[in-house]
């Protein structure tokens, strides 16, 4: 039985192991992604494997199952094969929504997890009572295979999971401040074309190798995201502000910030409070500048904002910044004070990078002596 | 099933300009390692589409017989140089020269053997023949495949992966695609698992070399934060300081900063590399989870004691190292505990000294 469909799907199941066996022994991905993404491979191998079994099976009965029937009676292989081809199908339909979901608990930021976890549990229910009933598909006396009345159920839950997974790896992007790129477009093209085709081109099985791989696309793309961020604080890192920072747009603004006292911090309270520190004046920059520029670690306890639009409203920003740190240092006395300086850069009236930073420096070397009188 | 096998084609291209859009963005790997994805990936394309034209004109009339020659040559003509342009991507090439010289020898033959029919003929109603000489594009392409992991292999053992079992697992798709070619001509899956494997290959070199701290070659800190938080055994946590590195810096530069850096992490990778993982964690801190003989902890501190001692004796520049170290047991002790011991200790030591 080798065919080229048969060997796709081996095909399939090896970039399955291969992405969990890598995901395995990776040392940059968390714990939980880990597990994961084995659930997530896992799930789609079921599925790759039930449709496999399926389409094999898929003979006209008196044909090719009955030689068997010195053996058995025919009735009863004919009830044997039917019902099992029912079960895979039902096993593979059941299991199919639960792909995206999983891939939006491994690689996104779900929103509602467990309501999309319910929503699943109840379409795998529905799916394994229809089953008696005939309503999403039904396997005819002849082994012939044809779709039921509530055959769309099945195609909105599979559509919906896949949208759901989307917006969370979306989500996700946005939150390490990677956004929709160009690797994201091109994955989902390819899963819309690889899918798609099943249903335009008769004949066409493809289904779980391009799920298989885009499955792989977005875990590399999320393990590539956790290689651009620090990993105490989740701003972007040192690496990638030293490439950002060559290719600056035409005007904005270059914001430095130093912790106060930082080692005092840790040679007080240890470093552990020392990295909640950081991970709290790292949200704080998120929510104050997050949504006009990029806000970056770029030593211990050194922080850097690139501000590219809302140019206008830096003073507001900073107030706004200086209002919520003063409120978590009333809150927690051991949250060290923040010094700041920035300089405007603007194409217009040619700058070049390092007077812009050398600017911010000294406003930030400034501002920190002022604060501590020298 | 020929519909299948356009859309596989079609999918064996969208991996392609994938990968290639993806090294291109990437702002992790370097420049030349960002080309040589991008040209690997061009020539798959190349011979995925020679194939593909070479299945759909078969059977079609005059005119088309020498599109069907051209595709089959560009693909025989491209297929060994996707192999050697990989080794240089992401392996460490062995005379590099020679491998090229050798693909461009080979494309030479095939353009010349399309002329006289060596290697391949296409009859009048179109159908494609192997002729005498095609086993030698067959030893082009498995030789540049060989040459492809062969260096890739060197590569690892460069950065202290040794050969595991995801390279194992690709170059077993590799291998399942060039099988079925051979035993089963009429299922064309060859450069579809080439495409996925290219794919594999490039994630994999780009998550091997930033695993790797820059200056020491040691295992990152991220590294180290995900190793501390999945440790589920017992295992030893030793903890080193330079001592006085800002001196260091400030007095020598941070050229001979970096030297120092360097030959500390060689000693920590000889002295402890065997039984565990080596970490740089901060700018002169570094780390070692011992995994392994972690009840020979000061037998070991001993040697790598002698080894700094060594060092400075041959070079007055290099400082001294303060270590300290617990040991985790995941029953009885939450690892921040045994963090915060090996640092209290550190801290002793430092202190004993200076």
């Amino acid at each position: 039985m080798i065919n080229i469909y048969s060997t796709i799907t081996i095909l399939s199941l090896l970039v399955l192991l291969v992405t969990a066996v890598d995901c395995a022994g990776n040392q940059l991905v968390a714990h939980n992604t880990k597990r994961r993404t084995r659930a997530v491979c896992m799930v789609i191998a079921v599925c790759t494997v039930c449709e496999l079994l399926f389409v094999l099976t898929d003979i006209p009965l008196p044909e090719g199952w009955l030689r068997w029937s010195t053996l058995l009676p025919e009735w009863l292989i004919r009830w044997i094969i039917i019902l099992l081809r029912r079960v895979i199908k039902t096993i593979e339909f059941s299991c199919a929504p639960f792909i995206g979901i999983t891939v939006a608990l491994a690689y996104g930021d779900a929103p509602r997890p467990k309501l999309a976890m319910g929503a699943a549990g109840v379409h795998f229910v529905f799916q394994w009572i229809a089953l008696f009933f005939g309503w999403v598909f039904r396997v005819d006396a002849m082994n012939g295979y044809h779709r039921g009345i509530l055959f769309p159920v099945y195609i909105a839950a599979f559509a919906l999971s896949a949208v759901y997974a989307f917006v969370a790896v979306v989500r996700n992007s946005r939150h390490y401040q990677m956004g929709v790129d160009t690797v994201l477009v091109l994955i989902g093209i390819f899963l819309v074309v690889g899918i798609g085709s099943v249903y335009l081109v008769p004949g066409v099985q493809d289904t779980y190798l391009c799920i298989a791989l885009g499955n792989l696309l977005v875990y590399s793309r999320h393990y590539k995201i956790m290689l651009q961020v620090d990993a105490v604080t989740g701003l972007l890192n040192r690496r990638c502000y030293e490439v950002n920072i060559t290719n600056l747009g035409s005007r904005g603004v270059i914001l430095l910030f130093d912790v106060d006292k930082f080692k005092q911090v840790n040679d007080t309270y240890g470093h552990n409070v020392g990295d909640i520190c950081l991970n709290s004046t790292a949200a704080i920059l998120r929510e104050v500048y997050g949504k006009s520029g990029l806000c970056y670690r770029i030593g211990g306890d050194e922080f850097c904002v690139i501000l590219s639009q809302d140019v206008d409203q830096l003073e507001t920003f900073n107030q706004q910044f200086r209002d919520r740190l003063q409120a978590l240092r009333a809150e927690d006395p051991r949250m060290p004070g923040l010094s700041m300086g920035y300089a405007v850069y603007d194409a217009a009236a040619s700058f070049s990078v390092d007077d812009v930073i050398q600017e911010a420096d000294a406003m930030l070397y400034k501002n920190k002596k002022a604060a501590f009188g020298g | 099933m020929p519909g299948l096998y356009s859309i596989s084609v079609l999918l064996t291209l969208l991996i392609l300009v994938i990968t290639a859009a993806d090294a291109a963005e990437n702002r992790l790997i370097a420049r030349d390692i960002k080309l040589r994805t991008i040209v690997v990936c061009c020539l798959i394309a190349v011979c995925s589409l020679g194939e593909w034209i070479g299945q759909i004109v078969t059977g079609t009339s005059e005119p088309m017989i020498w599109l069907h020659r051209i595709a089959k040559v560009l693909e025989f003509s491209c297929a060994p140089a996707v192999g050697v342009i990989a080794a240089f991507a992401y392996g460490k090439s062995v005379k590099p020269r020679l491998a090229m010289g050798l693909v461009a020898a080979h494309c030479i033959f095939q353009w010349v053997g399309l002329f006289f029919g060596w290697v391949f003929v296409v009859d009048a109603q179109n159908g494609y023949h192997r002729q005498m000489l095609y086993p030698v594009y067959v030893i082009a392409f498995l030789g540049a495949t060989a040459y492809c992991g062969w260096c890739i292999a060197r590569n690892d053992r460069l950065f202290q992966q040794g050969v595991d079992r995801v390279l194992i697992l690709t170059l077993l798709i590799v291998g399942l695609g060039i099988a079925i070619q051979f035993l089963f001509p009429s299922i064309r899956v060859d450069f579809l698992c080439i495409a996925i494997s290219n794919l594999l290959f490039y994630i994999r070199h780009y998550k091997m070399v930033l695993q790797v701290d820059a200056v020491t070659g040691l295992l990152t800190r991220r590294c180290y934060d995900v190793s501390i938080a999945e440790l589920e055994s017992a295992a030893g946590i030793l903890l080193f300081d330079v001592d006085k590195f800002k001196q260091v810096n400030d007095t020598y530069g941070h050229s001979v900063g970096d030297l120092c850096l360097r030959r500390i992490g060689d000693i920590l990778q000889q002295v402890y590399g065997s039984s565990g993982c080596c970490y740089r964690v901060g700018g002169d801190e570094f780390c070692v989870i011992l995994h392994r003989n972690w009840n020979q902890i000061p037998a070991l501190n001993q040697q790598f004691g002698d080894a700094v001692a060594a060092l400075r004796a041959s070079d007055s520049r290099m400082p001294g190292v303060s270590v300290g170290y617990a040991i985790f047991y995941p029953i009885d002790l939450h690892i921040r505990n045994a963090i915060d011991a090996a640092d209290e200790m550190l801290y002793r030591n430092k202190h004993g000294i200076s």
